[in-house]
């Protein structure tokens, strides 16, 4: 039976996640808006800025509204998304245009309007996420599982090659997810808990020494730091999984399938 | 023979099982000299004076993978180690690492050997010099023995296929189930320790035990006639259990391990003559028998002449060359396995060879003095380019009372 204080620091830790995810919902939104006011004006060093801006927002709430078949196909798409023929939107599409060689606005103009006009909409479906503390922790396992499969080895920015503003923002909504439930795994499993936190103090260092998001090209990270990367990474999001399945108690994503 | 019990069964028994498998009591437990043996049900007891997997007769598939400690403190490292002990007695006696854990849960058990019998799992591990730094305060405990193996002609090693602070040896009769073992083992470790590299072996290159017929080799002959023979106790106190007078006493009942994956240009070798295979190996290559004898079990004779006085088996024979006579008496057990890791795209050649395992009680005194002279006048190893090495300390064996390394740490 859960302690008044446990059920508190389960409360809290949904209330602290809802907040971030109106937070970076609406950071979203705007640094959209800015693109497209940027690609407007014609300035290509201002909408890659604001490129990369709504990039990473996006990357903070991708586990969540990336099983949205409607809005993720607009926001975030990649070529290998759909089929040989078909083309693709989103963040990715405006990626290519401005970043390939030649690379001008005026192909952007066009790929961006499903971009904004569907921000808004995710931003309203996010608006109705209310997570038990077990799926923020679970939340966190599967963007750390994400930054290994594709942002480390360079599969997700590949026109910008850029993936270290991918894999800075992911790991900073993981960690984000664990700081929400970090109070009340403190109560309930200290020991995984305080292990949980170290493993993320050494996780976040090591993508703080890559270099500043944004400016460190894929190519320049050396195949041992994305190796001790994705180490890392693999580390923390066991230990988090770990943390997750001890908050069952207050709660879970929904029944078991089975 | 693979035992019949499979896992779900051994589950569904008793929790005390792990218990009395891991405390060595009752039958698992081997007599005071003797390695782990398979009581008859597929399953090698983990526990017992020396580690299993290294007089155990060879099973046909192994997983090898060394890992890079990364834990920050020695009591860090004790845990990891006492969490193998623990899952690895339950794994050898074909339980799962631990029971279900809930739906909301990640499964505590990787779960592909779930309904497999045991398959004669053994699970050996060792400890790299490269453990023995400041990082945990053991450099006074690193054996004199365990030194770091010098350069030979014609290495090419790499260093992501060499080294390791750690080893785990794992063997089986069903590929799947030795997988199994270090893939949970690997899971284990998180946060305390990343693998290094990881070789897949198959088949029996060596033949310890008696009953065995000698298995081939990637070159077609027969390999590990001349090995030592495990079930020979004087012969494995001799040159492979080391005893009480060691300079590190947590080492007495252990042994030391050399790995070398050696890849054999098969290519170059398949289009040599058979005569010419015959004489670089010293044996006929139908039978095994040395050149000059008929029976593959005919003592070795290196002093033989042909009808021109020549040296039946000739001077650069690989059977001569590796002989104990001609290396101050010196003999190791060798315990390795084939493996086939794809082509080298550089050549189009197959990626193939040997992972040579082998086991003894003084690696400066038997495999390094063995491989120098080898390396040298063995007509083999043009054929031959080692691409990974490893030494490691394996300590003697564990017990849910002394858990692996408890005696060093």
């Amino acid at each position: 039976m859960a302690t008044p204080t446990e059920n508190a620091a389960a409360s809290a830790a949904t209330t602290t996640f809802r907040g971030d995810l109106d937070r970076d919902a609406s950071a979203f939104v705007t640094d959209v808006d800015l693109l497209q006011t940027a690609v407007d004006r014609g300035s290509v060093t201002q909408a890659r800025s604001y490129e990369l801006a709504g990039q990473a927002d996006y990357d903070q709430f991708r586990a969540l509204e990336s099983g949205n078949g409607t809005t993720a196909a607009t926001l975030d798409e990649l070529a290998t998304d759909v089929g040989a023929d078909q083309s693709f939107g989103g963040l990715h599409a405006v990626e290519r245009d401005l970043w390939s060689p030649g690379g001008t606005t005026v192909e952007a103009a066009s790929d961006i309007s499903g971009l904004v006009a569907q921000a808004p909409v995710a931003e309203y479906l996010l608006a109705k996420e209310v997570l038990s503390p077990e799926a923020i922790g679970t939340t966190g396992v599967d963007e750390l599982g994400w930054v290994v499969d594709m942002s480390i080895p360079g599969r997700e920015e590949l026109y910008s090659h850029l993936d270290d503003v991918d894999t800075t923002a992911t790991v900073a909504a993981a960690d984000e997810a664990f700081v929400a439930i970090k109070p009340l795994g403190h109560l309930v499993a200290p020991a995984v808990t305080a292990g949980v936190g170290a493993s993320f103090a050494r996780l976040l260092t090591a993508v703080h020494r890559i270099g500043p998001p944004g400016q460190v090209v894929d190519g320049d990270v050396s195949a041992a730091t994305r190796l001790a990367l994705s180490q890392q990474v693999d580390a923390t999001a066991a230990g988090l999984a770990q943390l997750a399945a001890r908050l069952t108690p207050f709660g879970t994503s929904g029944p078991p399938s089975s | 023979m693979t035992g019949k019990m499979s896992r779900r069964r051994l589950l569904a028994g008793t929790g005390l099982a792990s218990a009395a498998v891991l405390a060595g009591s009752g039958s698992v437990l081997a007599g005071a000299d003797t390695p782990p043996q398979d009581t008859g049900d597929g399953i090698i007891a983990f526990s017992g004076p020396h580690q299993a997997g290294i007089t155990t007769p060879e099973q046909q598939h192994m997983v090898f993978a060394t890992y890079d400690v990364t834990a920050g403190s020695t009591a860090a490292l004790a845990a990891l180690l006492n969490g193998w002990t623990t899952a690895s007695g339950r794994m050898t006696a074909g339980q799962e690492v631990q029971g279900p854990d809930g739906p909301f849960a990640p499964p505590p058990d990787t779960g592909e050997a779930v309904g497999l019998p045991a398959s004669q799992l053994t699970l050996t591990f060792g400890f790299g010099p490269s453990l023995f730094d400041d990082r945990f305060g053991l450099a006074g405990r690193r054996p004199a023995a365990l030194v770091d193996l010098p350069p030979f002609p014609n290495d090419a090693l790499e260093p992501s296929l060499s080294g390791g602070d750690l080893c785990i040896q794992a063997c089986a009769n069903d590929a799947q189930v030795a997988f199994h073992a270090v893939h949970d083992l690997t899971r284990l470790a998180l946060g305390s320790a990343t693998i290094r590299y990881l070789q897949v072996g198959f088949g029996r290159t060596a033949s310890p035990g008696a009953g065995q017929q000698t298995p081939r080799n990637l070159l077609g002959f027969h390999d590990g006639t001349a090995n030592l023979d495990p079930a020979d106790h004087d012969a494995m106190r001799q040159y492979v259990w080391i005893d009480h007078g060691t300079d590190q006493p947590w080492m007495a009942g252990g042994t030391y391990m050399v790995v070398r994956r050696i890849r054999i240009h098969l290519e170059e070798w398949d289009r040599n003559t058979l005569d010419s295979q015959e004489q670089t190996i010293g044996r006929v290559k139908s039978s095994g028998a040395p050149l000059g004898s008929k029976n593959p079990a005919d003592p070795v004779n290196l002093n033989a002449l042909g009808a021109y006085g020549e040296l039946v088996i000739p001077n650069n024979a690989h059977i001569r060359v590796a002989s104990p006579a001609l290396n101050n008496g010196q003999a190791i057990l060798r315990r390795g396995y084939s493996f086939a890791d794809g082509v080298d795209l550089q050549s189009g050649e197959l990626d193939a060879g040997l992972f040579f395992i082998c086991f003894q009680k003084d690696p400066r005194q038997q495999f390094i003095p063995i491989q120098t002279r080898l390396a040298g006048n063995d007509a083999l190893a043009e054929y031959l380019l080692h691409t990974g090495s490893g030494v490691f300390a394996c300590p003697p064996g564990a017990s849910a009372d002394r858990p692996l390394g408890a005696a060093l740490l």
